[in-house]
């Protein structure tokens, strides 16, 4: 690839570089160049790394007579590219925004939330509102009583933090509860692989240092195994995942895709689509097993060596547990894979060199019991020897996770730069004593108590998974105010229509919301505070996950605040000064001084001084020229295990978890040794189950192809993509949901019908797309929609499926949540009724470019 | 009074065997910081506070996260704090391991 760069002519009177990811934490991705004039975006484009450092060289390496090395430019997704769409979306909040009938000194009217209409205040008003109101709360119930929602994803910023900054300053006022944010998109290896390899934090093989560059040169092909290396790393690392894909296949490395459908990555790269049942992998993870077993085609003097408990996976693998061997036969009817493709797949596995590429998508995450195909997954591998050379698992995302070189599968970088003094919005060691899983905030509010296991954060080890806690401590409280910046229940958690209900409750008297758009959670609040977004503000950036250079930005505004936005830490800012309190929450500091403070601790100021820094906007770490010394992934273990232990307690691949067995026994949702679970008591979610008569079809919901979770559905130049939006009769741009054609032609549905997707939990409205990309007895639908509630918590016309995900945990013990793999029925919409039934909905002001407008919720004009 | 302590730093954890632990302190409501840390087992039978506590501060090289505030080395460790506290035991100053 060519490292020659192209000159472009800026027309416009200012240029800033800038990280542009959407992770919110304090890594980033997807550098740009921002041009403006006259106070308005004029375009944003990739950064040309050498712009400024014209002797600055990529990483390159070699395999089987071939390079590699990544392009001088960014790789930047398209709603990166599009953003300014984003700040000028005719949805933005741009003034502090009341509910119409809530009334902090009189009726509030909390029933209403979702459908009442809002009305412009000033500044000063909304201020006082929220300085009384936690007055208020913190003198009548304490203020554990505040329930601060601060986590996920959203603008990557620094200072101005998107998510947090209100943290701190409820600290300073004696304490809060605080949402904690269980590990989602990696579930199943949080709760179940940690047991078998341990690889703290997540579960995920690690370190994956060099795998990639080994993969290329030793292994023969690649599972990619509900993952789709041309969509999800897109918000977080931008398109790095991509160009190796390309790469694989050039050097000879065979590419399988395992999934319910044939995912973008599948479309471009795979030599084979095995399209799978949802939710059936760990079925086929037995049944391979079952032909290595009985074929002897595992390594076992790497089990005798490197594993524990083998033997008891081995006599539930052949039946001699259950009664049932795992055979390819049994396995074909629940996976919906012939038995002759599942003995090839496994011949094949078992012969060749093979790794596993996983990322954040299919079964080892939001599926009911998720813990059991990840386990699975991880296990399969110990039996081909994992640490071997071209024997990995490796993720296509989030490369430089926690500041670590360990979790980059690419040559590293000289150093990952990182912000964690200087951020002033959430931490990870931010635990307040009361706290509430993310994933259970509807069934703490409505049915306390409630009780769970671990902490749930990622960065938490997996002895917290042990640990007990309970909802409201016994000298606590329950939440009656609910403080969020990132307002996205709705769209991302898990049976949110139950959250609807939840909010409506009387018991929250306040919610405040502080984003910038109205949507999706927006709706439920009773006050609105206007963020700016990251174009907005001076800041202090780093890209640290793009796998090609990691840079750190002094990041000075593209454009002024729009209307009367302000900053997430401005905000708080205003609250603490009104309280008194803004001098302790800013430890006397201005903006400036927190952004110089980031500079000297991120790890650049040793390279190059904040005047240099500042004179030519950004500054590229060099690759480590040492990196080709790194050993590969677990190859010390491999060639090792007694004095390189992995962290389980046996240091040791544990096929039969004594620690599970100890602490959980009879717990037959997450056994010690991995099972296929098709039901039980806290999901019936297979077509195995009774419900599967009434719901016969298994949704897939992964991360979305044209946004990152909720952000960016207003994008205007995505949305007239087929993919990303379906129009329907009446002009509306509906959410995708994609339809193989024979279950259409059953159900009497035709490409661009509005349909209802439901089961008991709700409905909602998708446009269909009917397509052989997706299998028989499978839909698929995008999270991440915004919700443009009929009936708020029964029928949402935006699309948000997770409005109708189960209820419950990944299982009883393992507090992870599950949203994709589940049954639900879908019909063709009569929209003539629809339109007769629910008029207003259909009179909202609307326009298909951006999707929902702001007029739509206001009482009066702004 | 229960605390829950967590392990951030390698050199803790060697000395711990563990990264995270519920520690029961006393049968009261609350206690003092330095009670926490007294109650909290390394793997010798010596104390987490042996380890980064002198008699009434922390030592300079270790910092701690109590219910999410940041007590740096040399702060005061005679602290009142309640039941269920949330404990990060950190190396101090933050060092960022990039080489993991």
């Amino acid at each position: 690839m060519t490292n020659e760069r192209r000159q472009i002519k800026t027309d416009g009177d200012k240029k800033i570089y800038r990280g542009l990811g959407f992770i919110a934490v304090t890594c980033d991705s997807n550098s740009v160049q921002v041009d403006s004039k006259n106070g308005r975006i004029l375009r944003i484009r990739p950064l040309r790394y050498n712009a400024e450092y014209k002797d600055l060289k990529p990483w390159k390496m070699e395999a089987r007579g071939k390079s590699f090395q990544p392009e001088m430019k960014s790789l930047i997704p398209p709603y990166t590219l599009g953003y300014k769409n984003r700040v000028y979306s005719p949805n933005r909040v741009l003034y502090p925004l009341k509910r119409v009938d809530w009334d902090p000194n009189g009726n509030r009217n909390t029933q209403n939330r979702g459908k009442s209409k809002y009305v412009r205040i000033s500044w000063e008003e909304a201020l006082d509102i929220v300085v009384n109101e936690l007055g208020r709360i913190k003198k009548q119930y304490g203020m554990e009583a505040v329930l601060s929602q601060s986590d996920g994803h959203g603008e990557t910023k620094c200072v101005h933090a998107a998510h947090g900054c209100h943290r701190k300053l409820l600290r300073l006022m004696g304490g809060y509860t605080l949402q904690t944010r269980n590990t989602d998109s990696w579930e199943g290896w949080y709760w179940g692989a940690k047991h078998v390899w341990g690889c703290e934090n997540l579960g995920q093989l690690l370190p994956v240092t060099n795998v990639i560059w080994d993969i290329s040169n030793n292994s023969d092909g690649i599972l990619f195994w509900g993952c789709d290396p041309e969509t999800t790393p897109w918000g977080f690392d931008g398109q790095l995942a991509s160009r190796l894909c390309y790469w694989f296949s050039e050097v000879g490395i065979k590419s399988l895709y395992i999934s319910p459908d044939l995912n973008y990555g599948g479309a471009v790269h795979a030599d084979k689509w095995i399209p799978i049942l949802p939710n059936t992998d760990a079925a086929l993870y037995l049944a391979i097993a079952h032909v290595w077993i009985t074929e002897g085609m595992y390594d076992k003097e790497y089990i005798r060596t490197h594993t524990v408990g083998f033997e008891k996976f081995h006599d539930y693998v052949m039946g001699i547990e259950d009664g049932i061997p795992k055979t390819s036969k049994w396995a074909s009817p629940i996976t919906g894979i012939p038995s002759r493709t599942i003995k090839a797949l496994a011949r094949y596995w078992g012969q060749k060199r093979v790794s596993c590429a996983i990322g954040n998508g299919g079964p080892g995450i939001r599926g009911p019991y998720s813990t059991e195909p990840a386990r699975l997954q991880a296990l399969l591998l110990a039996m081909q020897g994992v640490g071997k050379p071209g024997v990995h698992q490796f993720k296509m995302i989030e490369w430089g996770l926690y500041s670590k070189r360990e979790t980059i599968p690419v040559p590293w970088p000289k150093y990952v730069p990182d912000l964690f003094s200087a951020n002033r919005g959430w931490r990870y060691t931010d635990t307040p004593r009361q706290f509430i899983p993310k994933d259970l905030i509807h069934e703490a509010i409505l049915r306390p108590p409630v009780t769970w296991y671990g902490t749930t954060l990622s960065r938490d080890t997996i002895d917290q998974q042990f640990i007990q806690y309970q909802y409201p401590l016994k000298d606590g409280t329950e939440v009656h105010m609910i403080w969020t910046d990132s307002p996205s229940w709705m769209t991302c958690w898990n049976d949110t229509n139950d959250y609807v209900r939840a909010f409506r409750s009387p018991k929250i008297e306040f919610i405040l919301a502080q984003h910038p758009w109205f949507e999706n959670d927006c709706q439920l609040a009773d006050l609105v505070l206007p963020s700016l977004t990251a174009m907005e503000c001076d800041d202090f950036g780093v890209e640290s996950q793009s796998g090609i250079f990691n840079a750190v930005f002094p990041e000075p505004r593209a454009i002024d605040p729009r209307g009367e936005s302000r900053s997430d830490y401005e905000i708080v800012c205003a609250i603490a000064e009104k309280l008194g309190l803004l001098e302790e929450y800013t430890e006397g500091k201005s903006v400036q001084e927190w952004i110089k403070i980031a500079y000297e601790t991120c790890g650049a100021a040793q390279d190059i001084s904040w005047e240099e820094l500042q004179k030519k906007g950004y500054y590229p770490i060099p690759p480590d020229e040492n990196w080709k010394e790194n050993k590969a992934g677990v190859y010390s273990f491999y060639k090792d295990p007694d004095n390189n232990p992995l962290t389980t307690p046996s240091g040791k691949i544990e096929f039969y978890s004594d620690r599970l067995a100890s602490n959980f026994p009879g717990d037959s949702e997450r056994p010690p040794v991995p099972h296929w679970i098709p039901c039980g008591d806290s999901h019936q979610e297979s077509l195995s189950c009774e419900r599967a008569k009434k719901y016969p079809f298994l949704v897939i919901s992964n991360h979305p192809r044209w946004r990152v979770h909720s952000q960016h559905d207003d994008m205007t130049w995505l949305r007239e993509i087929h993919t990303c939006k379906v129009k329907g009769p009446d002009g509306y741009l509906y959410e995708p949901v994609w339809l193989n054609p024979q279950d259409a032609a059953a159900k009497n549905i035709c490409d661009g019908d509005v349909v209802k997707i439901f089961n008991e939990r709700g409905a909602l409205l998708a446009g269909a797309w009917v397509t052989e990309r997706i299998r028989q007895g499978a839909v698929y639908i995008d999270h991440g929609a915004r919700w443009d509630p009929i009936i708020p918590g029964e029928l949402d016309r935006g699309g948000a499926i997770n409005t109708i995900t189960p209820h419950n945990i990944t299982s009883k013990n393992a507090t992870g949540m599950v949203c994709s793999g589940f049954l639900v029925d879908i019909e063709r919409c009569d929209m003539d009724e629809l339109r007769r039934k629910y008029p207003e909905t259909f009179k909202r002001p609307y326009h298909p470019a951006s999707g929902l407008r702001l007029e739509r919720i206001m009482d009066r004009d702004v | 009074m229960r605390a829950i302590v967590n392990i951030t730093s390698g050199r803790a954890a060697n000395a711990a065997g563990w990264r995270a632990k519920d520690v029961k302190v006393n049968d009261k409501n609350e206690a003092i910081l330095t009670d926490v840390l007294k109650a909290t087992p390394l793997k010798d039978g010596s104390s987490m506070f042996d380890l980064i506590a002198n008699e009434k501060h922390l030592k300079d090289d270790w910092a701690l996260f109590v219910d999410g505030s940041l007590l740096e080395g040399g702060s005061d460790i005679d602290e009142p704090i309640k039941d269920n506290v949330q404990i990060h035991v950190w190396d101090f100053p933050f060092l960022i391991n990039r080489d993991a």
